[in-house]
């Protein structure tokens, strides 16, 4: 009735029917996406490995991880490390828990089947986007390739470029059953170590995330991602695995990334240890503070050689041999300074070394060449692999000390 | 109904029925009707008699006026007596004069008894001989300072109830207007709301001549005019426009007049209502108009090239054209450093977007976007989240729900118990609301900043359309997260430009290339040497502050 | 009610705000053909378009002083026929519609990528386009408000975040410098039109520019720079930081630049969602203004006093077509259509165009020279 007379009232319901309409569209289409913040399982880190070991190791979870995928085949099995809110009041009715996160494990032919098997142990849905570490079992990188585990992570639109990614000889899974002693949540305990990386030179965690190592993928570059190991009741981060085009190579140790950070120059601080000037055999160590490293390409006819030349700025730090010391003294520092210049050179030398000997290109030689001198490098690309392992280096360090601390 | 019950309804009519002859039935029907009939032809009849009297009386008189003087003052007695039926509150004194009556008609309350009785009656009790006409009788006889002849009823009438006394003498088809109101009012006080720190304290009062004159005691100045108009068909209230006639926009003025003059409504007793009748879109929340109760602020608009309307009876002045950055400008920018006010705009600014969006960025950040939270934010803000029930969406409504709440209380309640009612809503409700985990303490503290924040808004009705917006950015958010919020904010930017206060952009003109010049008061604000030129967006005649 | 204001005109200043607001928004995978052709010419590439086409606009504004108070929608019909002048604004039209189906179709896949999971394309690129008609449904006085302050207070945010992003830029991926391959880089070139497109409404502004103070060319060519600028510092960060080959295989190339900032220990983290914001508003005025000036251009042409019912007429079949491109390779076909048609508008219509009203122009001249003498 009201419907069928002319006029402003009709308009009225008209406006009003719509209104309701739209509230109707309003409340139905929130539902695609609304996800509040606590309804949201945080992962924090992820550990992939192989498939089989885990169910092989552990008949009695088989049963929880019985579906298998008949075509294609179960690769990965991955532990996703989920934070716990309210902290540590939860307890501890999860093995492996250490209070603030739990786990959960899927399997699965890639790393979303993995996830989505793995939804049948949580309530809330996985939520990557504050993801901060990422481990691989030797296992799995060696049978898989790097660029497969990684594409996941760089594909889906919730990850972050800035995860880690670490390398572990053993099972990766069991890694993220450990409580660091920080108290933090695993994988922020593995993300702050890797942030650290600007002031140790002994981490191997710079640009070893999925970013980076997208692009290392892409342009078919060599990567030295950082091995992370059980230490007793603890986790320690320490030496890094090689990749070329994708396949895993083989370790290298500490003072090996140190000389290849050293030459690649992405660090900010260092601690060098050289021999005493005076007590040959006690240590003194110099703290970098600022330097200036430069990779220089030569391409002589078909002669290509490489220069580094590095100036270093820093403090003595600490010195260990006994009392009696100027180390304001010119002569001494003199001294210091050469011998500081000489334990650079010989770490340098000993990762260049490391590194030609397996052919690994870890100092970012062929990008140097394509980037400066790319007439060159068209020439001899192909023959770079020959070229590489024999490539001449000049090494130039020059090191200042501009401090001696609070005491001569 | 069922059909039994029906039935024996039926029944029970039929058997009363039963006892009267279908034949007296409808005799009675036929007398009812011609008793009907007679009682209607007898309010016609006296309906037409009235008219027949009413026009009688209004014979020969002008349209609009409802009769005319006579020479005889007993029938102009009569006649204003019959106006005034059931007015107790007028008063008519015959008094005795040189060659016969006369009558004294005054409004009591509103009229100055003693200026009438000194200057009034006393030099006509004491008149010996009659002057020839009532013009000469206002030139030689009375003492009073305004005295007018008027001849039309209409003018008369009005005196009378603005508290002017009417004369009228026998023998004479005229009155003489006295001017002599004295009523009760306000004296001027402090600002209520516009307070500054420094800087002169008196603000408006009720009284549109008294508003006058706190303007033109401000500048002694020719050029700006105060044009007097009756607003309202039956309140015919006073009400003044005022300009600077050589600055204001050329057109403006005209524009306001047309407005005012489209005023179709029997009684005008609020500013806001004139507002509501001359603004371009009454249904927008934000306002359109600059209110204002300092004089000073007033002033400087004019000099800006402004228009302003004084409503009588209301303690603040209309200034047109208004925009959004005069309305986040207040009078403390003008009495503090320059660099300091520059900050202070800035932030209001900011506050005046946190008061719109902070809610609305709570829910899309809260159910949306978490990923645009730093971890461990994200990780601290998940953990309280975790004690609550509802989603982020239903959390905040409850929140605005009781902080609308608290706000109409702590408003509607006499100043005296106000503060018990904030103690109780802040203290109490806000810390158990919390404890009880129907919110979380940080969205008590983004509902809390988005309230502080709209109070820091110069002009209260910013600060309520600030509150008004806040329901659809939250809904806008609660659908499409922060993209919601984007488009929301767009769609209000959209309407903020499309709204013209008199032919300027609401918004507009902030970031306007062709108005960079009026950055100096807008923003920010640069020293008063450096400020040499009128606001340009108003569209001043002369542009240059300095000199003619 | 009477309006108090006379704003059908616009200073050149504005027309260059316009004319940067249409141009200056990068959408996804614009960049990339750009990047495959030229290489690590792409710079060189960039700068190469953007001379070009202000080539193309300088002859725009040079046809519009040849007219100077009719639009090319009422000049050509008179000038080419009824037939032939409404077939080239017709084409005007066609390469914004194509451009904005495109730009609402990527823009709307990669908002629907970052910020939602399953909500469908359609609602994200209603939503975006039910307020672009809200402020195409206004007179151009307000919408030239909107865009300036649209444009003032989302672009610098906006590249204040492009800018932080060069945290990750490094010089070697960057180099070298100069690329061998000729070919490449005028294809590259030629590519960078999409990059440019809407600075066609020149010819459709031109009439309402006041004359006096800076001459519009001026203000255009700073226009050209300031777009040029934003493209170049989004070609630099794209090779730079992604590396060539990292960069040809990124689907979103610039967000995800964003997203990989990382200053730890400072709110400058997890960016990308913010970058998206003051781009949708980028999004929008580029859509507002197409929308707009196929509506205008349109109303000029068949002499309506309104632009309004035009809008209205225009938007139902940009969402179909935006929302058809859902579909990569439709998405990709319609990308190519939109080029060419957009470079036959700028290389091959408008020159002719000019060079026919000029020729004419000097033989008019001529013959009134031969009666004068």
């Amino acid at each position: 009735m009201a419907l069928s007379r002319p006029g402003g009232r009709s308009r009225l319901r008209l406006a009003a029917l719509i209104a309701v309409l739209a509230a109707v569209c309003l409340l139905t289409s929130g539902c695609w996406d609304r996800v509040e913040i606590q309804d949201r399982a945080f992962v924090l880190a992820v550990a992939v490995d192989v498939a089989e070991e885990g169910a092989d190791k552990q008949p009695d979870k088989a049963k929880v991880e019985s579906f298998v995928h008949p075509a294609p085949p179960d690769r990965y099995r991955a532990i996703f490390q989920v934070l716990r809110f309210g902290g540590a009041k939860g307890g501890q009715d999860r093995p492996g828990s250490d209070g603030k996160t739990f786990l959960v494990t899927g399997r699965g032919p890639t790393m979303l089947d993995a996830v989505r098997d793995a939804l049948g142990e949580s309530s809330k849905g996985l939520w990557f986007e504050n993801i901060q570490a990422i481990i691989y079992s030797q296992a799995v990188v060696e049978r898989y390739g790097i660029a497969s585990l990684v594409d996941f992570f760089r594909r889906d639109g919730e990850m972050r470029g800035r995860a880690q990614i670490y390398i572990t000889p053993g099972e990766a899974g069991k890694l993220l059953q450990i409580a660091p002693p920080t108290g933090e949540p695993g994988g922020i305990y593995l993300a702050n170590v890797a942030r650290r990386q600007a002031k140790d030179i002994n981490l191997a965690t710079s640009r070893t995330d999925i970013g980076f190592s997208s692009q290392a993928i892409d342009t078919g570059a060599e990567m030295a991602i950082p091995v992370v190991e059980a230490v007793g009741e603890t986790l320690k981060i320490k030496g890094a695995a090689v990749f070329r085009q994708d396949k895993f190579q083989g370790y290298i140790d500490e003072y090996t990334i140190r000389g290849v950070r050293m030459i690649r120059g992405v660090e900010r601080s260092a601690a060098i240890s050289f021999e005493c000037p005076d007590h040959p055999g006690d240590a003194v160590t110099f703290e970098l503070f600022r330097h200036q490293t430069a990779l220089t390409p030569h391409v002589e006819g078909d002669r290509v050689w490489f220069e580094i030349s590095i100036a270093m700025r820093g403090n003595i730090d600490e010195i260990q041999c006994g009392h009696r010391h100027d180390a304001l003294d010119a002569e001494y520092l003199d001294k210091a300074q050469k011998l500081a210049a000489a334990e650079v050179e010989r770490n340098i030398r000993h990762s260049l070394a490391v590194a030609q000997q397996h052919g690994w290109e870890l100092f970012y030689f062929r990008q140097t060449l394509r980037a400066y001198k790319p007439g060159d490098w068209q020439r001899i690309k192909d023959r770079w692999e020959e070229i590489y392992p024999t490539v001449p280096v000049e090494v130039k360090v020059k090191v200042s000390i501009i401090n001696v601390g609070e005491h001569r | 109904m069922t059909m039994g019950k029906r039935k024996r309804r039926i029944g029970a009519i039929l058997r009363l029925s039963a006892g009267f002859p279908a034949a007296s039935l409808a005799a009675a029907a036929g007398s009812l009707g011609r008793l009907k009939r007679l009682l209607q032809d007898g309010r016609e009849i006296a309906g037409g008699l009235a008219d027949v009297a009413d026009r009688l009386r209004k014979v020969a008189a002008p349209d609009g006026e409802p009769f005319i003087f006579t020479t005889r003052l007993a029938e102009n007695e009569r006649l204003l007596r019959q106006v005034y039926q059931d007015c107790d509150d007028i008063v008519f004194r015959s008094f005795v004069t040189a060659g016969g009556q006369g009558l004294l008609v005054y409004l009591d309350g509103m009229t100055d008894t003693g200026l009438v009785e000194l200057h009034v009656l006393k030099p006509l009790l004491a008149l010996r001989e009659r002057p020839a006409d009532l013009q000469a009788l206002a030139d030689r006889v009375l003492t009073a300072s305004s005295v007018t002849v008027a001849a039309d009823v209409g003018n008369c009438l009005e005196a009378v109830l603005t508290g002017n006394p009417l004369v009228l003498l026998d023998g004479i088809a005229a009155g003489l207007v006295i001017e002599a109101v004295r009523h009760v009012k306000r004296g001027v006080e402090e600002a209520k709301a516009e307070t500054v720190a420094r800087g002169p304290h008196d603000s408006f009062t009720e009284t549109l001549k008294d508003n006058v004159v706190l303007i033109r005691r401000r500048a002694r100045d020719a050029d700006i005019k105060v044009r007097i108009f009756q607003v309202g068909a039956r309140s015919r209230t006073a009400l003044a426009l005022v300009y600077a006639a050589s600055i204001v926009k050329p057109g403006l003025v005209a524009e306001v007049e047309r407005r005012l003059s489209k005023i179709r409504v029997d009684q005008i007793t609020l500013a806001a209502q004139v507002e509501e009748f001359i603004v371009d879109h009454p249904w927008s929340p934000f306002p359109q108009t600059y209110v204002t109760e300092r004089p000073d602020t007033m002033l400087i608009s004019l000099y800006e090239g402004r228009v302003a309307l004084i409503v009588d009876n209301t303690p603040h002045a209309i200034i047109v054209p208004c925009t959004l950055s005069s309305l986040l400008q207040s009078t403390e920018d003008f009495t503090i450093q320059p660099v300091v006010a520059s900050l202070m705009r800035v932030t209001r600014y900011i506050s005046a977007a946190l008061g719109i969006f902070l809610p609305a960025m709570y829910v899309a950040i809260v159910s949306y976007n978490p990923g645009m939270l730093p971890t461990s934010l994200a990780i601290s803000i998940a953990e309280l989240r975790a004690r609550t029930p509802y989603p982020a969406f239903m959390e905040v409504i409850i929140m605005e729900v009781i902080l609308e709440i608290f706000q109409e209380a702590v408003v509607r309640l006499p100043q005296k118990v106000a503060p018990a009612a904030s103690i109780v809503g802040g203290f109490v409700i806000g810390t158990t609301i919390v404890q009880a985990g129907l919110v979380n303490a940080l969205l008590v503290v983004a509902t809390a900043g988005t309230a502080i924040a709209s109070y820091t808004m110069p002009s209260y009705n910013l600060g309520l359309a600030l509150r008004w917006l806040r329901v659809p950015t939250i809904v806008a958010a609660s659908v499409l997260g922060f993209y919601g919020v984007v488009l929301a904010y767009l769609a209000i930017i959209i309407h903020m430009c499309s709204l013209r206060s008199f032919g300027e952009s609401f918004l507009g003109g902030l970031f306007d290339v062709t108005l960079l010049e009026d950055m100096q008061d807008k923003l920010v604000r640069v020293p008063m040497p450096r400020m040499g030129s009128r606001p340009k967006v108003f569209g001043p005649q002369d542009r240059s502050r300095v000199g003619d | 009610m009477a309006n108090l204001e006379a704003k059908t005109r616009m200073s050149p200043l504005q027309l260059a705000i316009v004319i940067a607001s249409t141009m200056v928004v990068i959408t996804g995978r614009v960049t990339e053909p750009i990047i495959n052709y030229a290489g690590h010419g792409a710079w060189l590439a960039l700068l190469a378009g953007t001379a070009a086409f202000y080539g193309v606009a300088w002859l725009m504004i040079k046809l519009g002083g040849l007219f100077p108070d009719e639009s090319f929608a009422e000049y050509l019909p008179r000038f080419l026929g009824r037939w032939l002048g409404g077939a080239a604004v017709w084409l005007f039209v066609a390469v914004f519609f194509l451009q904005t189906a495109i730009i609402l179709q990527g823009a709307s896949r990669e908002i629907t990528f970052f910020m939602f999971d399953r909500t469908p394309f359609e609602v994200v690129e209603g939503g975006l386009l039910l307020v672009c008609v809200y402020c195409c449904l206004q007179d151009w006085g307000t919408i030239l408000r909107v865009v300036q302050f649209v444009f003032f207070t989302a672009l610098p945010v906006g590249l204040f975040l492009l800018v932080i992003s060069l945290v990750g830029f490094r010089f070697m991926n960057f180099l070298p410098l100069w690329p061998e391959d000729a070919t490449g880089l005028a294809k590259g070139a030629l590519h960078t039109f999409s990059l440019f497109q809407g600075y066609e409404c020149l010819l459709l502004l031109l009439p309402i520019v006041s004359k006096g103070g800076i001459r519009p060319a001026k203000t255009v060519a700073g226009a050209f720079a300031l777009s040029g600028g934003v493209f170049l510092l989004g070609i630099v960060l794209e090779i730079g930081v992604l590396t060539l080959e990292g960069a040809k295989n990124a689907s979103f190339a610039l967000l995800t630049i964003v997203r990989s900032v990382e200053i730890p220990g400072t709110f400058l983290e997890r960016l990308d969602t913010y970058f998206l914001l003051f781009w949708v508003q980028g999004i929008f005025l580029s859509v507002t203004l197409a929308v707009y000036f196929m509506a205008q251009a349109l109303t000029l042409l068949y002499r309506y006093a309104d632009h309004r019912p035009f809008v209205l007429a225009l938007v139902p079949p940009l969402f179909i077509l935006g929302d058809a491109a859902h579909h990569i390779k439709v998405f990709e076909g319609l990308r190519a259509a939109a080029d060419w048609a957009g470079l036959a508008f700028s290389l091959v219509v408008v020159p002719v165009i000019f060079a026919l009203v000029w020729w004419r122009r000097r033989r008019e001249r001529g013959a009134e020279q031969a009666r004068g003498t």
